[in-house]
């Protein structure tokens, strides 16, 4: 492909080279634009640095640098273009000394002297600048920092750049963890394992945190804590970069297919679905590999709009037909509208162009669940796991599969196995629950229940059953005895007309060996459970335990 | 992607040959060594004329004839040649009950199963699709990065005996992973007797399969600390060497990756693990800017320290405009490096007029061996879309040498005896042990005879010679003096 004509400006070094090949023509034409730019604002570094992000966006990085170099050399002085200039091809030791610059110029103590600075910093008041609370912008550049040096075994500086920005939160985790780096390469294993078990009790759910604690623990020779950590490692996945919106604002300038996918995978990564919805429908223009579909259907679905994916994954199909990815998007929108068949010969065609597909195997184990054919959803949702194992939550269709055809013991490992991966998954907790009081494991249902109400502290089912649990398991502690009694007269009071809970609280007093109270509590009990026979029964029984001073034994639970 | 490249003594006359890998219409080719030198083109008279698409070569000897056979890796169906012994080659591919169709990289022989039979590990990269187009953010075509297409799950043949083998990759759990594997060694790496494979992968965590025995294997990559690098990235991993660098007796590991990334030294520790030790040898910035593939642990200055041979070539275009009609060799062209060890394990770039270094090509296989038997090593690179060449070692100051061939009786035939791939050789000079890893393939896509290499500096003896073999056992013996080949047998030593 011919380059469409640039601007070229007699006495600049970066005059666009003659005969450049490759670029598509908006492109081209972008990049034109940010030189004529360059050309009308020679002594500005603002419009050298605008086209050197519009050349970096693009994948041009050796013009890019030459533009961030004219950049610096201008005025006013701004720690961008050195930040994103030691983002672009160039060797180690020259982009150490770029991001040295940079974080020499970063707008730490207030925005005052770099005006023409990202607009946020534009907005920020002075005051929320200190040397311990920086900006979200020097959070960013200053672990890229100290990981360039890191890297470029500068240890004591890296430790200290570490130590200092670990002191913003947001910046924390990282932090330790480049510690925990420094640690192991300094052969102080003990120390990094210290930091690394630290934060695990802080953290869940980051895959470097646990690799590196695999390895730590490995060396101490600890190799079932180093197996675990590694599996956990292996479930989460790289834990997330920090977030610059320096480079986010670079990323803004490109306009290509390539350029457009990469920022709005990022934006979606971050949680940020409209706007990365607005650029994968800009990439869709331009993209002709049905790649950008393939992601607008993707949002849609995770946004619940089943009927529009379907429609961008059929169009994704219309451009590229072999594509499994897209068939599979359409099998998951079909699947969330219920339409089994339809779902059945999507994850045919996909499962026929890849036999491999992770994502098939997932879809084809839910579409066996609810179809009920718990035994056929095993294999397809193991081998999905084994082929993914950051699809975790696949665990809980492999619980339902495995429940569904009354292996409960197998249910529960995976809801196990699940928790232990997702501790504060809701959906997961209140299943597992269950299970481990169907199973009679009621230890661990006690601590699973205790798990769902630090997350729902109101709700009722779950406090119920966690003081019925406490009030009639035995051996009972003196700790347990008070947690029971003062959730039953937390329900009480607030269900005063509610007959299950006032046979609670009597079961909770007479745990307590308060059996005159348990006796007026129930009999109020009583009361309210008039037309209600079977309850009524069971609070009888309960008031003869009373009368004998024996605590209720048998649970009945929410 | 390819080509890989074998070194060995094709029809028993003692002087290494030089087979390369290569695509339709040229193929394969197979160079005899000659008197003076000189190589000839052997590859139809030895019968290794293939019509596959080439891209990597394992070595074995899957009958313990006391010759090498030779396993071709294809984008597409692999072939497997028995050495006849008279320097022609019987492609026994249909018979063998090998079926890797896919598309292939680099394999390995080694004895999983500890029977005397060199089992074979074949590592897979991707499932291509001719359809898929990648552009760069600019929108110019380029090469795929291999993450847009699916992994494949590598293979494990166990050798039944008589030519024939069996697929085990389910069973042993191998199958289990897909991944986009480059680079195989064999090593017991966890010091049990039993062999285990390490596999660089490309952009996803490599894997560390340590056997179990019984013909199961666990993934140990991520806790022996040798998935990612330090900094919990996955890297293009592409080139393997093995050599011990900390003489600790154990194995290290250095792996060749993309531009960006830098090569990955890890090096072993405490209870079998190992350690991202890329900051404190050098290694990580001098390779920052380069895409590395082919790898060599060598020691070229007969120093007795280990040094390091990398070849270059890129895989995706240059972060800047070309010119118009820009060659295969100036887009993807990257000069080669020589690095030579300070003996603290630091590494500096040795490169000063050396061709090696100044050649610019689209490097990929590449192996050290001593071809013509002077004791120090030479070094032959495979190009991509280019020609291949062989580096003679010419260095100024070298020091003594001792090359080691340790062997394994046969069981089965009588004149057999086999390399003892998976075993290694320790020498003592002085208070300082080396150790040298006893295997054919390395390197990227790569294979040779597993002659091990000392460089001795300037000692004028060796206090000990023993062989750690496959199984754990470990055998002294007697050093006759430097400067010469040594073949040591099993069983014909002592107790260490």
């Amino acid at each position: 492909m011919r380059v469409a004509p640039l601007v070229l400006w007699a006495g600049l070094a970066l005059v666009t080279r003659s005969g450049a090949v490759d670029l598509q023509p908006q492109v081209a034409a972008r990049i034109a634009s940010a030189r004529a730019a360059v050309a009308e604002s020679p002594g500005t570094g603002e419009a050298w640095g605008e086209l050197a992000m519009v050349l970096h966006a693009h994948g041009l990085e050796i013009e890019a640098y030459e533009s961030y170099l004219e950049a610096m050399a201008r005025p006013p002085a701004d720690y961008r273009w050195p930040y994103l200039a030691a983002l672009t091809d160039r060797p180690a030791d020259a982009a150490l000394d770029l991001l040295a610059k940079a974080h020499a110029l970063a707008p730490r103590n207030g925005p005052a002297a770099h005006s023409s600075a990202h607009p946020r910093l534009r907005t920020t008041r002075p005051s929320e600048f200190s040397d311990t609370l920086l900006a979200p912008e020097d959070v960013a550049l200053s672990l890229t920092y100290a990981s360039a040096l890191t890297r470029a075994g500068r240890l004591d500086q890296a430790r200290a750049v570490y130590r200092k920005t670990g002191a913003t939160e947001s910046a924390r985790q990282h932090a330790q963890l480049g510690l925990g780096r420094i640690a192991l390469v300094e052969g102080r294993v003990e120390d990094a394992l210290e930091l690394l078990e630290a934060e695990r009790l802080r953290t869940s759910k980051n895959g470097d945190l646990y690799r590196l604690l695999a390895q730590a623990r490995q060396q101490i020779g600890d190799a079932a804590g180093a197996a675990e950590a590694a599996w956990q490692a292996r479930s989460y996945g790289a834990g997330l970069r920090p977030v610059s919106d320096v480079v986010d604002q670079m990323r803004a300038q490109g306009i290509s297919a390539g350029a457009l996918l990469d920022r709005g995978r990022r934006l979606s990564a971050r949680g940020d679905d409209e706007e990365a919805r607005a650029l994968f429908e800009e990439a869709s223009r331009l993209d002709t590999s049905g790649e950008a579909l393939n992601d607008l259907g993707r949002v849609a679905l995770a946004q619940g709009r089943s009927r529009d994916a379907i429609e961008h994954f059929q169009a994704g199909l219309q451009k590229a037909p072999q594509n499994a990815d897209l068939q599979v998007g359409l099998a998951d929108a079909w699947l969330q509208l219920g339409e089994l068949a339809a779902t059945e010969r999507a994850l045919a065609l996909a499962l026929e162009r890849r036999p491999d597909h992770p994502g098939a195997h997932l879809a084809l184990g839910q579409l066996r669940n609810r179809q009920e054919r718990f035994r056929d959803a095993i294999e397809p949702l193991e081998r999905a796991l084994a082929a993914e194992p950051t699809r975790y939550l696949a665990y809980a269709d492999l619980a339902v599969a495995f429940a569904g055809q009354e292996s409960f013991h197998q249910a529960l490992e995976a809801r196990r196995q699940l928790a232990m991966l997702a501790p504060d998954h809701l959906p997961n907790l209140r299943p597992l629950a269950r299970l481990e009081i169907e199973l009679a494991d009621l230890g661990a249902a006690k601590e699973t229940l205790r798990q769902i109400l630090g997350q729902q502290p109101e709700e009722i089912g779950t406090a119920f059953n966690l003081a019925m649990l406490l009030a009639t398991s035995r051996p009972i502690s003196e700790e347990e005895e008070a947690e029971s009694l003062d959730l039953a007269q937390r329900l009480y009071s607030t269900h005063r007309h509610d007959a299950a809970c006032a046979d609670l609280f009597g079961i909770a007093y007479a745990a307590n060996g308060r059996f005159g109270d348990a006796t007026r509590v129930a009999l109020r009990a009583r009361e309210l459970a008039q037309g209600d026979p079977a309850l009524t029964t069971v609070i009888d029984d309960h008031l003869a335990r009373y009368a004998q001073q024996r605590p209720v034994m048998k649970p009945l639970l929410h | 992607m390819g080509a890989g490249v074998a070194i060995f003594d094709s029809d028993g006359d003692g002087l290494p040959d030089i087979l390369f890998a290569g695509a339709p219409p040229r193929g394969p080719r197979l160079y005899r060594q000659t008197a003076g030198g000189i190589y000839q083109d052997a590859t139809h008279a030895a019968g290794l004329e293939s019509p596959g698409y080439g891209m990597g070569i394992a070595l074995g000897d899957i009958d313990n004839d006391g010759d090498l056979d030779v396993y071709l890796t294809h984008v597409g169906r692999d072939q497997l040649y028995r050495n006849n012994g008279d320097g022609t080659f019987s492609d026994i591919t249909p018979s063998s009950g090998i079926d890797a169709a896919s598309w292939s990289s680099s394999a390995a022989f080694c004895d999983i199963d500890m029977d005397g039979l060199l089992d074979l590990y074949v590592g897979s990269y991707l499932r291509s699709d001719a359809h898929q187009r990648c552009t760069t953010k600019a929108g110019a075509r380029d090469y795929c990065p291999p993450n847009v297409y699916p992994g494949v799950a590598d293979r494990l043949y166990r050798n039944l005996g008589n030519g024939a083998f069996e697929d085990t990759g389910v069973s042993s759990g191998i199958s289990k992973a897909n991944s986009p594997t480059l680079g195989v060694v064999c090593h017991d790496f966890d010091s049990d007797g039993r062999a285990d494979v390490f596999v660089a992968n490309d952009g996803t965590p490599n894997h560390l399969w340590i056997n179990q025995g019984g013909g199961s294997f666990a993934e140990r990559g991520t806790e022996m600390g040798v998935a990612t690098n330090l900094f919990g990235e996955s890297e293009a991993g592409m080139g393997i060497a093995l050599g011990d660098l900390n003489d600790d007796l154990q194995m290290d590991l250095f792996l060749t990756h993309v531009d960006r990334e830098s090569n990955t030294l890890y090096l072993s520790g405490p209870n079998d693990a190992m350690l991202d030790a890329t900051i404190r040898s050098d290694l990580g910035r001098v390779s920052l800017p380069l895409t590395g593939f082919g790898t060599a642990f060598l020691d070229f200055d007969l120093d007795g320290d280990l040094d390091l041979a990398i070849a270059n070539g890129r895989v995706r275009r240059p972060t800047r405009t070309l010119p118009a009609g820009a060659s295969f060799e100036s887009i993807y062209g990257e000069p080669n490096l020589l690095l030579a060890n300070d003996g603290s394990g630091r590494f500096e770039v040795s490169c000063d007029a050396n061709p090696f270094c100044a050649d610019r090509s689209v490097g990929r296989g590449l192996l050290a061996a001593d071809l013509d038997r002077d004791g120090d090593l030479d070094l032959v690179l495979a190009n991509a879309n280019g020609r291949a060449r062989v580096y003679e070692n010419r260095a100024s100051v070298t020091g003594n040498w001792l090359a080691v061939r340790a062997l394994v009786p046969s069981p089965m035939t009588a004149r057999g005896k086999w390399d003892a791939i998976g075993g290694v050789v320790e020498l003592q000079i002085g208070d300082r042990w080396l150790a040298r890893p006893i295997t054919h393939t390395r390197s990227y896509l790569s294979s040779r005879e597993a002659t091990v290499h000392f460089g001795l500096g300037e000692a004028t003896q060796a206090s000990a010679l023993v062989v750690r073999w496959p199984d754990g056992h470990r055998e002294a013996f007697p050093v006759p003096g430097i400067n010469r080949h040594l073949v040591l047998v099993r069983g014909e030593g002592v107790s260490p």
